[in-house]
């Protein structure tokens, strides 16, 4: 009796072919519901890993790195890292590092904090990162995030305040990663909220 | 036949003016006037009572409504010049109105001059219409929206 392929075997026989020869398979060459072997159609067949959690094969990764001088007392916001995010791109930021770098801070004190902005130019904050009193990670050590949503336009900045009364500046340095990825709008998951 | 042209000499949109057909006009024969407010800083997430949001602080509201609720026009207030950005989810269709955050002035009008609807826009029935509004201002900020429209 021959043996009989179960529609698993038969899937991925047909992407090894299609590996092995490009010119098999879909027009697209990206194995899809619709696909065929040997006249079975496979009933679940994963296109692309979840835009939200796995960076796509149109996406670019980014690490932006800075560190600037103490700001003044003064209590006011400065730009530590910031960038725009491409026309006709979304991203995600999954790393995230602010760090005080000298004398005079103490964790969770509140004389240094920072602030993520989604979008700086009309002054949106990220919600729950309006406040960090704290390193949330290192810039060689980044802290690993599930993910903030940034959209196409926005200026992403992560901004540093040094209270009245706070840390006398020394040269002391702050520093900041933002780290993440872009990808193409028209990949974006159409039941996406807020 | 056109029954009412409106001028709404502020509102800028080049773009045809969306006219009621008779068919529409005999739908709103049995409804009645009704403000669907979407948020309130009294409504805050976690049964806090508060006029205000705090600075640049983001919250959520949401009216859910029974059947045959229609939204007509929005309206929106703000205490503070900086404002706020809003962004509104409906639950239901699963679609957000704008991909992002539109600053308040943008999208909501005032008594005076409400932003009117193209389209007037069906409540859902068995979902949510959420709004996520965020404080552009450094202080406290007393924020309403407010979708009109009509009920049964």
């Amino acid at each position: 009796m021959k043996p009989t392929y179960s529609d698993f075997d038969r899937l991925a026989l047909c992407r090894a072919r299609q590996l092995a020869s490009p010119q098999m398979g879909t027009a697209s060459g990206i194995l899809s519901a619709t696909t065929e072997v040997d006249g079975v159609t496979p009933r679940v067949a994963i296109a692309r890993l979840p835009i939200t959690n796995f960076m796509p094969p149109e996406g670019e990764e980014f690490r932006f790195v800075n560190y600037v001088t103490i700001p003044a007392e003064d209590g006011l916001q400065h730009v530590v890292v910031q960038f725009k995010v491409p026309q006709g791109r979304n991203g995600m930021i999954n790393r995230l590092a602010n760090v005080f770098v000298g004398g005079g801070f103490q964790e969770g004190q509140g004389l240094i904090t920072w602030q993520l902005w989604a979008d700086f130019t009309p002054g949106i904050v990220v919600p729950n990162f309006d406040s960090i009193v704290a390193s949330l990670g290192t810039v060689y050590n980044p802290a690993v995030m599930n993910g903030i949503r940034i959209k196409e336009n926005q200026l992403v900045t992560l901004t540093v305040s040094n209270a009245v009364a706070g840390v006398v500046p020394a040269g002391q340095q702050i520093g900041g990663l933002l780290g993440g990825y872009f990808y193409p709008v028209d990949l974006e998951p159409p039941e996406i909220a807020f | 036949m056109i029954h009412f042209r409106p001028q709404l000499s502020y509102r800028g949109f080049a773009s045809r003016i969306y006219l009621p057909s008779d068919a529409d006009l005999e739908c709103l024969g049995s409804k009645m006037p009704y403000a669907f407010v979407l948020f309130d800083p009294t409504m805050l997430s976690g049964g806090l009572t508060t006029s205000t949001l705090g600075p640049q602080q983001t919250a959520r509201g949401y009216s859910s409504q029974e059947d045959g609720c229609y939204v007509t026009h929005l309206v929106g207030s703000s205490s503070q010049a900086a404002g706020f950005v809003l962004q509104v989810y409906d639950t239901e269709r699963q679609e957000l109105w704008t991909p992002q955050p539109i600053v308040f002035n943008n999208i909501l009008g005032s008594a005076q001059e409400p932003f009117w609807l193209k389209k007037i826009y069906k409540l859902p029935v068995n979902g949510q219409l959420q709004a996520r509004v965020t404080n552009l201002a450094t202080a406290p900020n007393s924020i309403q929206v407010v979708a009109w429209g009509i009920r049964d």
